[in-house]
């Protein structure tokens, strides 16, 4: 009777197939490493989390935008303008807390250098979330780290998106993300290679319309100086 | 792990266009792993929201690093999960822990967060192994592993004769092994 190591593993055997895997196991130590291979590799997909076996449905990537404002091609940009008018935007950056507070780097990094922080500047909560408040700092290697909370969570298909913008209301977004219950998000995005262009950073919430303009309803908003 | 000349070929293709920055190869990166790097995210972290955010830092780091991708020495898949790993850590790292009375035994010691990661991305860069088997592989191992089927139900499933369903789980089982041991002798 030939018996295939496979089938002593996935119980395929009868009485008598049972038995003289029993004996191969105890005399034939090919047989015997070939069982306790696949057994390994049968406890692994035994063990395997659903969501290995059915992957979620990813959310659309926000980021395609923010990767062509990383790259070194300012001419692919997307800007569009700002629809909040511009004199609420110079009201609300006299709101702005004081910019220029040290603060700590918000997050390791892999690469042999830690990046630092140039500038750090405060985020000021806007009437349609006015709890929130928000820290971002601007890192060597042209990334800008923001450390939020007291925001809304995010509802279905909704999120939140960053932009830089300047006073005369046109505007670039760097990056998106949701924010669970808990109120908190840190995010840390690429910058435009000269963002001292830009007056403010601003937070917003975003439909998931698909539309790429942003949507009016600011969260945070600070000055980049 | 040595892809298929074909994926190998497709790989190389997408990283010469994530090099190009190229926008159309990090929305084809992202519609062919993203679900999985998902997956992976949403085990690690502690809820859909969060698992969401890292994505997107994932595949943002991935755009912003792809100069140092090499397809020679990992996949495009592999190369991403480390990337996830690293922004789960972080996000974890972030975190306040709960309270807990150290004195109170029946409260278990919990895990690392780090060491929990590692075995997460083991076990996602094994299942990445399943997308190397053949379509009739893969569906029979899905059958038996994850559904729970016995052979018997996958032939009545599947309307396959006994003998074909056994074959094709030995012959997917084994190929899994070889795999396995491939990845690892490297």
């Amino acid at each position: 009777m030939r018996i295939d190591p496979a089938d002593v593993v996935t119980g395929a055997l009868d009485a008598a197939g049972r038995a003289e895997a029993e004996r191969l196991m105890r005399e034939d130590p090919a047989f015997r490493a070939e069982v306790e291979g696949l057994r390994a590799v049968a406890a692994r997909l035994d063990a395997l989390p659903p969501e290995a076996w059915d992957p979620p449905e990813p959310p659309p990537l926000r980021i395609a935008d923010l990767g062509t404002v990383g790259a070194a091609r300012p001419a692919r940009r997307r800007r569009w303008r700002l629809s909040v008018p511009v004199p609420v935007l110079a009201v609300a950056s006299v709101a702005l807390l004081a910019a220029g507070v040290a603060l700590g780097s918000l997050m390791g990094d892999d690469g042999p250098a830690a990046p630092r922080t140039e500038r750090a500047l405060a985020l000021a909560a806007l009437p349609e979330a006015p709890r929130a408040h928000g820290q971002a700092e601007v890192l060597t290697g042209g990334e800008l780290a923001i450390r939020m909370d007291g925001l809304p969570a995010s509802r279905d298909g909704d999120f939140y998106a960053v932009w830089l913008l300047d006073a005369s209301g046109e505007m670039i977004p760097i990056g998106s993300f949701r924010v669970g219950a808990d109120g908190t998000a840190t995010v840390r995005v690429p910058l435009p290679e000269d963002p001292s262009r830009f007056d403010y950073v601003d937070v917003s919430v975003e439909p998931g319309d698909g539309d790429p303009r942003h949507s009016g309803h600011s969260v945070l908003r600070g000055t980049t100086a | 792990m040595r892809l298929p000349g074909s994926e190998r070929r497709e790989e190389e293709r997408l990283a010469a266009g994530l090099r190009r920055r190229d926008p159309a190869a990090i929305e084809a990166v992202y519609a062919r792993h993203a679900p999985g790097v998902l997956g992976f995210l949403v085990r690690a972290l502690p809820d859909r929201a969060t698992a969401e955010d890292v994505l997107q830092e994932v595949f943002l780091e991935a755009w912003r690093r792809a100069d140092g991708f090499d397809p020679s020495r990992a996949s495009l898949s592999t190369w991403l999960l480390v990337i996830a790993r690293s922004r789960a850590v972080d996000q974890l790292r972030r975190r306040v822990p709960e309270p807990r009375d150290h004195t109170d035994p029946t409260v278990p010691e919990l895990q690392d967060p780090e060491s929990a990661v590692d075995d997460l991305l083991g076990q996602w860069r094994f299942a990445e192994l399943l997308s190397r088997l053949s379509e009739e592989e893969a569906r029979i191992l899905r059958m038996r592993f994850h559904l729970g089927l016995s052979q018997s139900e996958i032939q009545r499933e599947t309307g396959l004769p006994l003998g074909t369903v056994k074959t094709r789980m030995n012959r997917a089982l084994e190929r899994l092994r070889h795999l396995v041991e491939e990845g690892e002798g490297r």
